[in-house]
């Protein structure tokens, strides 16, 4: 690993998430944690973002990759950076969901508006957005974890439920989303 | 396009919406810089100084192990082989002198490895018993004692006759240096 890495940036070639990582546990050069946030930032907030509401997901976001320097000794390099980064990210707005005692379950599923930066200029677009934020917030979350290209197992374990459970929510999420976007535009 | 891929497309478009808070880049990059450790106790660079030293390392004993491989051990090369333009009839009288001249210098030491158990002279004795064993009182009043371990040997050689017992008339015959090579029964013959 540490060669591949050694000869990868002396050619320059591009590293992957995880061997930045693996670099940036050995040296902690900041430059490192740069290219990873530069990679994985906008994927992180556009998932809480989803989850929560702008200033939370802000916050959360800033907390998961302060984590992600404190315990970057606990890092395991034969493990995927993104679905350790989404499980550090998916603990800490659970623990701020137990600690408001709001559980996002519960809520009324309702549509809110993301404000200007989220403002879609398709139709299309626009509906899916609505129909997303409408769907239940387990649903909404195996989904989105989904479309980040984590497959079942891997987002069982980052939601600590077993697969069945995961592969139910994804169904119900998509059929909604079908639902609701065949509504919407045909 | 199927219902999937325009989900992922729709989802991939909604996240382009988005962008991740400036704020917590330049918070991170402050924050690391602040903790990154100094370039002289860099452990990623000493990790890699030490892989690439050890690499190197183990080039250059591979280069010399190569080359000593390729390297001959030999300096001077003799090639033999059959003389290819004797016909077959000169090559099989010549290996035939070859052979017959081997036979003949090993029948040379085989003559002369049987030359020295040949009796050179013989002498006509009567055998008798002392008290320090066997003897042999010769025709010119000369008694010769044969020493038990002499008489073992002989016997384990055959060149003593089993059947021998004191009174018998012998014949004793001695190599060039004057050693008893046999002792043989000789009934018919008499000082």
């Amino acid at each position: 690993m540490t060669l591949s890495i050694a000869i990868k940036s002396l050619l320059h070639i591009e590293l992957s998430n995880e061997e930045l990582m693996s670099r940036y546990v050995l040296s902690g050069d900041a430059s490192l944690l740069a290219k990873l946030y530069d990679n994985c930032a906008r994927d992180l907030y556009h998932f809480l973002l989803t989850l929560s509401e702008p200033e939370l997901a802000a916050d959360i976001a800033q907390k998961s990759w302060l984590r992600v320097m404190e315990k970057r000794h606990m890092y395991h390099s034969n493990g995927q950076f993104k679905a350790w980064l989404f499980t550090l990210a998916r603990n800490l707005l659970m623990d701020e969901y137990r600690r408001t005692k709001r559980y996002p379950l519960l809520e009324a599923c309702e549509v809110r508006d993301q404000g200007s930066q989220n403002k879609v200029d398709g139709t299309l677009l626009k509906a899916f957005s609505q129909a997303l934020e409408t769907l239940p917030f387990y649903q909404r979350e195996a989904f989105m974890l989904y479309q980040e290209g984590f497959g079942v197992q891997d987002i069982a374990l980052i939601t600590g439920e077993n697969q069945e459970t995961i592969k139910s929510r994804l169904r119900y999420a998509k059929q909604q989303l079908r639902q609701q976007l065949g509504e919407c535009c045909e | 396009m199927s219902k999937d891929e325009q989900l992922k497309a729709l989802y991939q478009q909604r996240k382009e919406q988005v962008k991740a808070p400036h704020s917590t880049r330049q918070l991170l990059l402050t924050k690391a810089r602040a903790e990154q450790i100094k370039p002289g106790y860099n452990l990623w660079n000493w990790t890699l100084g030490v892989s690439l030293c050890a690499a190197l390392l183990v080039l250059f004993q591979f280069v010399g192990i190569t080359h000593q491989q390729l390297r001959p051990e030999y300096e001077v090369i003799q090639v033999h082989r059959l003389n290819e333009e004797k016909q077959p009839g000169e090559l099989a009288a010549l290996v035939a002198e070859q052979t017959r001249v081997e036979h003949a210098d090993n029948y040379a030491r085989y003559i002369q490895g049987q030359q020295i158990l040949t009796a050179h002279h013989k002498r006509l004795a009567r055998l008798v018993n002392t008290e320090d064993g066997w003897g042999l009182q010769t025709c010119d009043k000369e008694l010769v004692l044969l020493t038990a371990q002499l008489v073992d040997q002989l016997r384990n050689n055959r060149r003593l006759e089993e059947q021998l017992k004191k009174g018998d008339e012998v014949e004793i015959a001695f190599d060039v240096d004057g050693r008893i090579v046999s002792i043989k029964a000789a009934p018919g013959l008499h000082c």
